[in-house]
């Protein structure tokens, strides 16, 4: 089984890695760097203080814009997903529909998980020269707004008060990496659901729709906003901004999220061993 | 002789859409059975039912008397070709054959090779399969169909692009897996490789099924 569902893993990387979209990775990390990072490392610079590694990600993962881009480009990056080649009836009838269907899965969580991580490790990589590595905030964000009032008072790059006061910059970013990391495996199992009943095109259209609806999120504080995964996604929308009283427990989060992970597993791993293949297999 | 394929009483309806009515057929171990019809009459269904890939609305189909879909997903010994050959793109045929026989380690790279050039092909080529004429996959398709000898061979439209000589030499290689008691199911639309190859013919019609020779 293990050694089949790993045909089934590498098939994918190596099916994506020849795909022009992975380029979209590039086009991800040029727009998080463009506008995240270098606004943020070079005003750092000029106000003379230096970055915690951490604080580009978190600043990007705080803002509703960014929230949607990050799995928008995922979706486009895995528009294929399930790949044709590992669907097809020679390694399917060899395979078996559970060892194909768990190599997805594991395909699925590799992906979120590397993905999330290189667009941290890029924005770190990009202000290394003006950062340091530690657990505890920086001069940048704690100092700016007394020491340079009208600067911070005009500046669109600097943390709000409800991540840096919510624990130290490794807990906030542990937490923001693993519930961006969940919501792009959940958006790439939902697409994995609706190329099982042969409707992948719907699955595309529903993960983005699933995506913007929550958008919107950002704006209002209407307890109806946590129904979509998309708001459970930003660290610093738990909390209130001013006296940093929490909305929603980080822990109703990740229960939310798994609950999600383990009804679309359970519903496709049903399915798979019912629903046709190549029938009406898009 | 015994029956390699049972088909009971089959009813497939996809969209309100019938594809089959009430298919109720028995396919002898040892022989090769044709299948003709109409495009959309509904032969490659049938196949996709045969190799589990489809569970049919209605009926079972018992394969080497498993039951398809109860007693095992896909059935145990079988070798398929249906619709385009699928392989992956970006690797040579030698290694798409390595890759699917390790999923179950039959047998080794030897005997891919030795396959490989029954049926025409140059397993030390380098050429991926995006370059392949439409004839090269199908014969890699019939390469991955038979590779792992199976005792079924389900083949949709196996001469689809081949040459003449391709024809023949599939032709030829069909009937020697005849000879070694393999049955095969195959689908055509060339009248000629029927009658050249069948002991059996039926012909589906608006998802009906008719035995016209035995």
């Amino acid at each position: 089984m293990l050694r089949k569902m790993l045909y089934v893993v590498r098939n994918e990387i190596i099916s994506l890695l020849h795909k022009p979209k992975i380029l979209l990775i590039v086009a991800s990390i040029i727009f998080m760097i463009d506008s995240v990072a270098k606004p943020m490392k070079d005003l750092s610079l000029e106000l003379g203080y230096k970055l915690n590694v951490a604080e580009p990600f978190l600043f990007i993962t705080s803002k509703g814009l960014n929230i949607v881009i990050i799995p928008l480009i995922f979706i486009a990056i895995l528009s294929d997903f399930p790949s044709s080649e590992n669907s097809g009836y020679f390694s399917m009838i060899r395979n078996g529909r559970m060892a194909w269907y768990w190599g997805e899965v594991v395909f699925s969580f590799v992906t979120s998980v590397l993905y999330v991580l290189i667009i941290f490790l890029s924005t770190a990589l990009y202000c290394a020269d003006n950062s340091y590595i530690g657990d505890y905030w920086s001069d940048y964000t704690l100092k700016t707004y007394k020491e340079y009032p009208d600067i911070f008072l005009y500046g669109t790059t600097f943390l709000d008060t409800s991540v840096y006061t919510q624990g130290t910059p490794i807990q906030i970013l542990i937490q923001a990496l693993l519930l961006l990391m969940l919501y792009t495996f959940i958006i790439i199992q939902i697409m994995l659901f609706f190329k099982i009943i042969g409707k992948k095109s719907l699955g595309i259209i529903t993960a983005i729709g699933l995506t913007f609806v929550g958008m919107p999120s950002y704006a209002t504080t209407s307890k109806i906003r946590w129904i979509f995964p998309v708001t459970h996604t930003a660290y610093n929308w738990h909390f209130n901004e001013f006296f940093s009283e929490p909305y929603c427990r980080l822990s109703t989060s990740y229960l939310y999220f798994s609950a999600l992970i383990i009804l679309l597993v359970s519903v496709n791993m049903f399915l798979v061993k019912r629903v046709r293949i190549g029938a009406n297999y898009d | 002789m015994t029956n390699e394929i049972e088909v009971k009483d089959i009813d497939l309806t996809i969209k309100d859409i019938a594809i089959l009515k009430k298919v109720n057929i028995t396919f002898e171990k040892g022989k090769i059975h044709g299948l003709i019809g109409r495009n959309g009459s509904g032969k490659t269904m049938l196949m996709k039912c045969i190799c589990g890939f489809v569970k049919p609305t209605e009926g079972e189909v018992i394969v080497a008397g498993k039951r398809i879909g109860k007693d095992c997903d896909f059935p145990e010994s079988i070798g398929i070709i249906i619709e385009t050959p699928g392989f992956i793109p970006y690797y040579s045929g030698y290694k798409n054959l390595k890759l699917l026989a390790d999923l179950n380690r039959r047998i080794d790279g030897n005997t891919i090779k030795q396959t490989m050039k029954q049926v025409g092909l140059d397993p030390d080529s380098k050429l991926h399969i995006k370059k392949y004429s439409l004839g090269m996959r199908q014969r890699l398709g019939l390469a991955q169909a038979i590779m792992e000898d199976p005792d079924l061979l389900i083949l949709d439209e196996p001469m689809n692009g081949l040459d003449k000589d391709g024809v023949a030499d599939m032709r030829k290689y069909l009937l020697e897996l005849k000879e070694q008691g393999k049955t095969i199911l195959i689908a055509s639309h060339s009248a000629e490789d029927i009658e050249v190859l069948c002991d059996t013919v039926c012909e589906m019609d608006k998802g009906v099924l008719t035995k016209v020779r035995e």
